[in-house]
């Protein structure tokens, strides 16, 4: 029957020996870029939606403010209203102003006037909260502040 | 006679495994890393209060100014009436690109101002919501004035641009334009066809020297940008939340 039935020769296995390198390659990429949260939120996180949404590029120069309600295992202590969230601790919007000088503080003397306020905050808080916080972040002169949202409607 | 045999030559490692351990750790990162996405809209809060002094008061004309007002329970009052939020961005596009037809409405987009205002009780959401449908319409006429579209104007890296020194000075003659009188501002935006007139020496050599840094083409495009930044400011003002009447 022609050259149906006729086996070609057995294709030789493909080399896996370059496998390895490939995920080694993709372990650095990951390692690398990989940065490891230096903060636990302690609020529930959940953005609302924007559709003109800046990306931002100044990593360094970034602060994080966290407000939205403790999470659940949190909330039998410190109940369900929301809480601003920095670094590590809750504190109350008084004490901002003595953070912002603190982050200043840590970017250094050349960087310190370009510190931009990421506000990370819950979509069901209410502005109250909110106008608390921009009204202390303007008094101490941190006027660069950025409102984090999701993409999507 | 299997165990002589293996003595003679030193036996290879296998490192069949290696992949493995290499996905391990692959995965591991890969659960671990997150890529911190850090999106959102931007804004600049006015300059601190100095004590025992109120907000500077500035004069505008009420036509020119569009009061957006929330309420505690989320409702919209757009210019006196119960609004929708997705008709506010049609609204604040015609409002900002009146110029002047409707004797009701702004007089031209740099006079125009966009007043916003919530009750301490609006969810936050909605808050975020209506700042993203003013921004959304000046970024819109913004875009439409570049003949760009939306999705690729919000997408132009200004930062990344800026890295090229030319560019540099470029934003650096941008920054001084700013700075100018407004007499000057409105003659290199909206009027430089016609002759300077009643201006000062200082003004003409202020805009022939913008001139001068607008001659070279290459980078028109990124003038243009920062012409319709010009063309259409976003003038927001937000006021500080009390009790907005139902």
């Amino acid at each position: 029957m022609g050259g149906f039935g006729k086996k070609s020769k057995p294709l030789p296995a493909i080399s896996t020996a370059s496998l390895p390198d490939i995920v080694f390659m993709l372990l650095f990429f990951f390692m690398v870029t990989t940065v490891l949260r230096e903060t636990n939120i302690m609020v529930e996180q959940s953005f609302p939606s924007a559709s003109q949404l800046q990306k931002l590029e100044e990593k360094s120069l970034t602060t994080y403010i966290f407000i939205g309600p403790p999470t659940k295992k949190l909330m039998a202590k410190f109940g369900k209203e929301p809480k601003i969230q920095v670094d590590d601790v809750f504190i109350e919007s008084k004490d901002i102003p003595k953070f912002v000088v603190q982050e200043r503080v840590k970017l250094g003397e050349g960087k310190k006037d370009g510190l931009i306020v990421s506000l990370k905050m819950h979509r069901d808080i209410k502005v109250g909260v909110v106008t608390d916080v921009k009204l202390k972040l303007r008094e101490s002169e941190a006027r660069n502040i950025l409102y984090a949202a999701r993409g999507g409607q | 006679m299997l165990k002589k045999k293996g003595r003679a030559a030193a036996q290879e490692i296998n490192a069949s495994s290696m992949a493995d351990i290499a996905f391990l750790l692959l995965i591991f990162f890969l659960v671990t890393t997150t890529i911190a996405s850090d999106k959102g809209l931007r804004i600049i809060l006015p300059p601190k209060r100095e004590k025992e002094q109120r907000d500077v008061v500035v004069e505008v004309n009420k036509k020119n100014v569009y009061t957006i007002l929330v309420n505690s329970r989320n409702q919209l009052l757009v210019e006196e009436e119960s609004g929708r939020m997705d008709a506010l961005r049609k609204g604040i596009k015609k409002f900002v690109t009146n110029n002047g037809k409707d004797p009701e409405s702004s007089d031209n987009p740099q006079e125009a101002v966009v007043s916003y205002k919530t009750d301490r009780a609006t969810q936050y959401k909605t808050y975020l919501r209506v700042l993203d449908e003013i921004k959304g319409a000046y970024n819109e006429l913004r875009a439409e004035f570049l003949k760009m579209p939306l999705d690729e104007y919000l997408k132009f890296n200004e930062k990344k641009a800026m890295d090229d020194p030319i560019l540099v000075k470029k934003a650096q003659n941008f920054a001084e334009a700013m700075q100018e009188p407004a007499s000057v501002r409105k003659y290199l935006n909206v009027n430089h066809k016609k002759d300077p007139k009643g201006m000062s020496d200082y003004e003409r050599k202020r805009i022939e020297a913008y001139k001068q840094a607008r001659a070279s083409a290459k980078e028109l495009f990124i003038e243009k940008y920062f012409d319709a930044k010009l063309e259409y400011p976003e003038r927001i003002s937000e006021a500080e939340p009390t009790k907005v009447e139902e």
